[in-house]
């Protein structure tokens, strides 16, 4: 389970204090599907940012079954990233001069797993997100928006996370493909049962969510 | 994939950049590695002229050296002052004559003597074992003939087993000549010696008197295997010079003490009455290039070195800067700081390691160049600063011209004691060249890893 409590986040923009984040507290339980929807400069990201250990509040908790992962140390949080977290971007942030194969393997490599069961997994991994052998052993730019997202999703599985963080998965993918990508996320939930946390512009998808905030000048209210 | 195998993988994202970047480093660690051979060549090089430079010094009349000679001979006296003198350890006094041949007419064939024509020279059935060829015919007119029966002179020392230049002569068969030899005995060289048919226990004829060879001697040069030394005090009686003798060589315990001890003599003898050259100063100025040279090549192998460590540490803030989002993204997916860090500074050691490569190629071809045209330039830039100065301090008129013509022989002295330097890339070289490349690597990333370090893992979602 996934709590927030009161968090905040403050930073330095020249000479002003901005706050993106406002008294936030929201649940998400394990195996849910809840989405972030807001304006561009709402603070989704800061929000996604914040829950993924990427960035720390200025205050408030993020608890991950109990917990706080805001007071934890840099050592903890790289380990909280590496085996509790798994992300998934727009721009599919894939490493370029590693093959597909390659991408999913860096996670476990990350983590300390054998080759030979990296291997193992990750071409698992990619053949359940429909990406065949072929291409599996391709290049990130050898792949389409729609592949290279594939590539990302199983990569973000690679350590068999407890929550999944996607900022906007489907924003660069035309509107069948961006489909394609929402059911892949909404299966896992069901057979991982993994906890999905998303952002998105698309309120289309957003509607199909478990559960759907709205975020707005900092402060989240839940829609449904 | 390990983080090594990644590592190796990254430096050659881009060939073109990877090419560019292995050859400047190529250039620079290779003019470091050239410098660091041309260095220890010198280092070898001032080691062996400092053995060359020896520690004897040659006392002679003041002014009494070569064709322009003149002033009073040497005494025995004046052997035993200097042989007296704190840090001399051994003093030789050689008497010169000369021999011509009883037989050698020069008809109108006029040989040049020079100065020497004013040495005592006495007849012998010895036949000189240098033929006259071009050089000594020099000075002869147009038309002269050479006679058949002409033989150039026979160089004479009378010493107590030393040659003209005061060095002990190397005995190949019989004996040498000793303190207390005074009878008309000789020893010969090997030159002379064949082709007179001597060997020991032969006799000839100098002075009138009979001589028994008593040993045969070897002194590595045609010059001195062609004399014949015999003991002084024979020598001074058949020159009628008793007392007197042309040249002192004193031998000083060390180097160090050569200059104080030179000027201890000519104190002790007069300035005035004695010269006292060594061949130290000579060796002093090469060896004075030479040390130019070689704080050059630190310089420029140590500035070489840092720019090398700077191009590498530029490339890799380019690299850091550009892969900014790359590095926020294996933070993001759990990578530590220490597994990134790990990998940038194996791509970093992999362009090093090429450059270290391909510059130990550069430095095999040019090191030798290198060393040797910084050793001309400078033995020659001193040399010639000696000339200007020695033409600067002395007089306007003759004194000046007489100066000038020393700073020449300086020059060629000097650039001739140095010669070539032999500069060989060895497997010292290579491991100093691996090591410059592990430092200038480590060195070079040191600042981007901690560029490194400071990405934050949020860094991925900028403009997301």
């Amino acid at each position: 389970m996934l709590k927030v409590n009161h968090l905040q986040k403050t930073f330095r923009s020249g000479d002003t204090d901005v706050t993106p984040v406002k008294d936030i507290n929201f649940t998400v339980k394990t195996g849910e599907f809840a989405a972030i929807i807001g304006k561009s400069g709402s603070g989704k990201s800061t929000l996604l940012a914040l829950l993924g250990a990427l960035d720390r509040p200025t205050s408030g908790s993020i608890e991950v079954d109990d917990v706080n992962i805001a007071t934890l140390s840099d050592k903890k949080l790289t380990a909280y990233r590496r085996g509790d977290i798994g992300f998934v971007f727009q721009q599919y942030n894939l490493v370029p001069n590693l093959t597909a194969l390659e991408n999913v393997m860096l996670p476990m490599e990350f983590a300390g797993v054998a080759a030979a069961a990296r291997r193992e997994r990750a071409e698992k991994l990619l053949n359940q997100v429909g990406l065949d052998a072929d291409k599996q052993l391709r290049r990130p730019t050898r792949l389409s928006g729609g592949e290279q997202q594939r590539v990302a999703i199983a990569r973000a599985l690679a350590n068999k996370p407890k929550i999944i963080l996607a900022d906007e998965p489907t924003g660069n993918l035309d509107t069948q493909t961006g489909e394609h990508i929402f059911r892949l996320l909404h299966n896992l939930t069901r057979t991982e049962q993994v906890t999905i946390i998303t952002v998105t512009h698309d309120l289309s998808i957003a509607g199909k969510t478990d559960k759907t905030f709205r975020l707005s000048d900092g402060i989240l209210k839940e829609e449904r | 994939m390990s983080v090594v195998t990644r590592g190796v993988k990254n430096a050659f994202r881009n060939w073109l950049r990877t090419g560019a970047v292995v050859l400047i480093l190529a250039i620079g660690i290779g003019l470091s590695l050239s410098m660091l051979v041309a260095n220890e060549a010198v280092t070898a090089k001032i080691n062996d002229l400092k053995s060359q430079v020896g520690t004897t010094l040659t006392v002679n009349p003041a002014g009494g050296r070569g064709s322009e000679g003149g002033g009073e001979p040497l005494t025995t006296a004046q052997v035993e002052t200097i042989s007296k003198l704190e840090h001399v350890s051994n003093v030789a006094a050689v008497s010169q004559f000369i021999l011509q041949n009883q037989d050698s007419s020069s008809g109108n064939f006029a040989m040049r003597l020079g100065g020497d024509e004013a040495k005592e020279s006495g007849k012998t059935n010895l036949k000189s074992a240098i033929e006259p060829g071009t050089l000594g015919r020099r000075g002869a007119s147009a038309n002269a003939e050479v006679p058949a029966n002409f033989s150039l002179p026979i160089n004479g020392v009378g010493s107590q087993g030393t040659s003209q230049d005061g060095k002990t002569l190397t005995i190949t068969a019989g004996r040498t000549i000793t303190k207390n030899d005074s009878d008309d005995v000789a020893v010969v060289g090997t030159a002379l010696a064949a082709k007179n048919n001597l060997s020991v226990g032969s006799t000839f004829t100098a002075f009138s008197k009979t001589f028994t060879v008593v040993g045969i001697f070897d002194q590595g040069n045609q010059f001195e295997n062609a004399g014949l030394v015999i003991p002084l005090s024979v020598a001074q009686a058949l020159n009628g010079t008793n007392g007197e003798v042309s040249s002192i060589v004193v031998t000083v315990d060390s180097v160090e003490n050569l200059e104080s001890v030179q000027s201890t003599i000519k104190s002790s003898l007069g300035s005035d009455k004695v010269d006292v050259t060594s061949t130290q100063e000579n060796a002093q100025t090469a060896i004075d290039s030479l040390k130019g040279v070689q704080q050059i090549s630190i310089i420029a192998f140590v500035g070489a070195l840092v720019a090398a460590a700077v191009i590498i540490f530029l490339i890799m803030l380019m690299i850091v800067r550009e892969r900014r989002r790359e590095i926020g993204v294996l933070k993001a997916i759990g990578g530590s700081n220490r597994t990134i860090v790990t990998q940038f500074i194996v791509e970093s050691l992999v362009l090093v390691v090429l450059g270290t490569v391909v510059g130990l190629g550069v430095a095999l071809v040019s090191s030798s160049g290198i060393a040797n045209a910084l050793v001309t330039s400078s033995a020659q830039n001193s040399a010639q600063s000696t000339n200007t100065a020695s033409s600067e301090t002395a007089g306007p008129r003759g004194g000046g011209r007489f100066q000038l013509r020393q700073g020449g022989s300086n020059l060629q002295s000097a650039t001739s004691l140095v010669g070539q330097v032999a500069a060989n890339v060895g497997w010292m070289t290579v491991m100093y060249g691996f090591l410059a490349a592990i430092v200038i690597a480590v060195v070079g990333s040191a600042i981007p890893a901690w560029l490194i370090a400071k990405v934050r893992p949020a860094e991925v979602l900028r403009g997301e």
